[in-house]
């Protein structure tokens, strides 16, 4: 941990149009009646400090949809594709919580590194500065502790702010923040400000409930493909994408081709498992063919196969998905039946002693 | 929380125990405060779980979709036994397959606005309901300050067909129930549009609307259909609206009015406006109301000579 330093609450417009100076801004802002991550005119806009946004931050990274190219009329001619549109805006991401920041290390091993990196995320990560903001406000669907993460994790981002009464303490945590944190010429932190800020984020931690949800799940998992509890699961899920969608996690796409008279556009848009249509084959065929199967799946994905193949959980415990979920289906509940289950299953095996 | 009454349980573990049906679906609590969540009970031991108050918000009818042919019990509310008398007018539930307990109902918590009056995140309100109810923390709420606007919208608190009933049936107010959708109509075109593209905006297409529509019942939704693709999902307005307009229209004459789109909403989008406005100009047009009478027609599958044709050029 570096030197930290003091941004003091009548600094923090004219620090925020020094950011905009830096780049374009996306901030938590009020747009159609919600807080949402949106580009921001300035410091004006910008709400810090707020719990969880009901939508996260993926999208600055990964958008709801994008034109990947476009092309002629005729599909079959590759001299006809007009534009590759890869965006190197500088961008500063403002104000995410820390499971959000923390979201990003798992997003960048899927699109961004490897034999296969998706040139339109990587341009969009590598010109984005992140700017956490710790969190002062875990509610009771936070579950970042059962990750071994907590309200000042500062994993994934570059900057990490402590709200301190109105004030912050600035942490500067990778090399780009360094480099940047420079330039703002920011008074250090003395030692009382630096207690105040870890006070208020291990008060925070307090209030998030002990949950034990992840040890052994994937072992606890290996056994159950074939079990009933996914369709007891699945019994009230209404096969939205409300949970995939708002969760910074999820990274399922389509791509599809909208062709118009003029020419067309090849376009990737998110996509979820929890939806029928995400599996289903050209001949009619649907590997997936009911809710429990593709409940299965998402659970298997975030806490078995993410977890095997790239070493880290699906899931940063941000609750998203519970608030949101028009039946109110509670993944914390269904992991707990997963460990259950094992348990149940594990004591009825033969063989076994005590 | 109340519990089911003696009476009722009885009634649905006898129909578990007699084989009359094989799933009754209720409502039980769940991990949010304020808000309960279907619960779906096959053994009369677990009947028990089952609760009716003022945060049973979901329309139980949407899951006969999963059960189709199947003879399943369920809880109504007068809204959600709209739905069932509209499914039947269509041909799609049979009446004796079903147990019906209905529940007068005198409206449906917000949480939301709830967490609104109180200050707080939804998920972090310390909530209860009694009666007509709301206590938090440190508030005493009158429900109807709190319930859902589709709920103020109500005159139907009292369920058109059940078995059993909990509570007294209620008094329907004998006003205008489209007195707000009269006003909006009364807007010049811009501002309906602008209030249109403004509610809209909200929306990210994650279709919970029309899963938790009873009426939404096709085995392909237009929406998901690639041969031929008529929708393409991208999150433009353009996307959302086309998705929208062509779901509000395809209930023409058929929405019952039960706003299950609108309470299921994650993001809160006004879908009752614009189906209230179907359903008055099919009022106006047609005297139909579709969730009242499980006989006869829908009015658009239907011919009459004296059909209102006023709006053929």
């Amino acid at each position: 941990m570096g030197e930290k330093y003091l941004l003091t609450k009548d600094n923090l417009t004219a620090w925020i149009s020094q950011l905009q100076q830096h780049g374009r801004l996306i901030a938590p802002v009020m747009r159609a009646d919600e807080l949402r991550y949106d580009y921001a005119d300035g410091a004006r806009e910008v709400v810090l400090g707020q719990h969880n946004t009901r939508r996260s931050a993926k999208w600055v990274f990964f958008p709801q949809h994008e034109v990947l190219l476009r092309y002629g009329k005729r599909l079959d001619d590759y001299s006809q594709i007009t534009d590759t549109v890869i965006d190197n805006t500088p961008q500063v991401l403002l104000g995410v919580t820390p499971c959000d920041a923390r979201s990003f290390v798992m997003l960048d091993r899927i699109f961004g590194q490897g034999t296969c990196q998706d040139p339109y995320y990587c341009a969009r990560r590598a010109n984005t500065l992140v700017i956490a903001c710790a969190c002062a406000h875990p509610t009771s669907t936070c579950f970042c502790n059962a990750f071994g993460s907590g309200p000042a994790d500062s994993t994934g981002a570059d900057v990490l702010l402590y709200p301190v009464d109105g004030d912050y303490v600035v942490e500067l945590v990778s090399d780009a923040g360094k480099q940047i944190g420079l330039d703002w010429h920011l008074p250090l932190a003395n030692e009382a400000a630096i207690e105040r800020a870890e006070a208020i984020t291990a008060a925070a931690a307090e209030r998030l409930q002990p949950i034990e949800l992840t040890a052994g799940i994937e072992q606890d998992l290996a056994g159950l493909f074939e079990s009933g509890l996914w369709r007891e699961v699945a019994e009230k899920c209404i096969a939205c994408g409300t949970c995939t969608y708002n969760c910074p996690e999820c990274h399922c796409f389509n791509i599809v081709d909208s062709e118009l008279a003029s020419g067309g556009a090849r376009l990737r848009g998110w996509d979820a498992c929890m939806f029928p249509q995400f599996t289903a084959q050209a001949s009619g065929y649907n590997p997936r063919p009911d809710q429990a199967s593709r409940w299965r799946q998402r659970v298997m994905h975030k806490f078995s196969y993410l977890p095997a193949n790239v070493g880290l959980f699906g899931c940063v415990g941000c609750g998203r998905c519970i608030v949101s979920c028009p039946v109110r289906l509670d993944i914390r509940q269904v992991l707990q039946r997963v460990h259950q289950e094992a348990l149940t299953r594990a004591a009825a095996a033969p063989g076994k002693e005590g | 929380m109340n519990a089911l009454p003696d009476n009722v349980k009885q009634a649905i573990a006898g129909w578990l125990q007699s084989g009359e049906i094989e799933l009754f679906i209720g409502y039980e609590a769940s991990s949010l405060p304020l808000q309960a969540t279907p619960a779906f009970v096959r053994k009369a031991e677990d009947l028990d779980r089952l609760i009716w108050d003022a945060t049973c918000e979901n329309n139980l009818v949407s899951f006969l979709k999963q059960f189709r042919g199947k003879k399943v019990g369920l809880m109504v509310k007068g809204c959600d036994a709209r739905a069932l008398v509209g499914l039947m007018r269509e041909g799609q539930l049979v009446r004796d397959n079903l147990r019906i307990v209905g529940v007068c109902c005198l409206g449906v918590v917000d949480a939301k606005r709830v967490a609104a009056a109180a200050g707080q995140a939804v998920e972090e309100l310390d909530g209860r309901v009694t009666g007509t109810d709301v206590l938090t923390a440190d508030q005493h709420l009158a429900l109807s300050s709190v319930m859902h606007a589709t709920c103020a919208a109500c005159r139907h608190h009292n369920p058109e067909i059940y078995d059993i009933l909990i509570g007294e049936p209620v008094a329907d107010a004998d006003d205008d129930p489209f007195d707000d959708i009269r006003a909006v109509e009364a807007l010049g075109s811009a501002e309906r549009w602008a209030r249109f593209e403004h509610e809209l905006s909200k929306c990210n297409l994650c279709f919970a609307c029309r899963n938790v529509c009873p009426f939404c019942y096709c085995n392909t939704c237009f929406a998901d259909k690639t041969m031929p693709r008529w929708f393409t999902a991208t999150a433009e307005p353009k996307d959302i609206q086309f998705y929208q307009i062509i779901r509000t229209f395809h209930l023409a004459g058929r929405c019952v009015g039960c706003n299950a789109c609108s309470r299921a909403c994650p993001q809160g989008v006004d879908l009752r406006t614009m189906l209230d406005k179907l359903r008055l100009d099919v009022w106006e047009l047609y005297q139909d109301d579709a969730g009242v009478n499980p006989q006869g027609h829908p009015p658009l599958t239907t011919y009459r000579e004296d059909d209102d044709n006023s709006f053929v050029l």
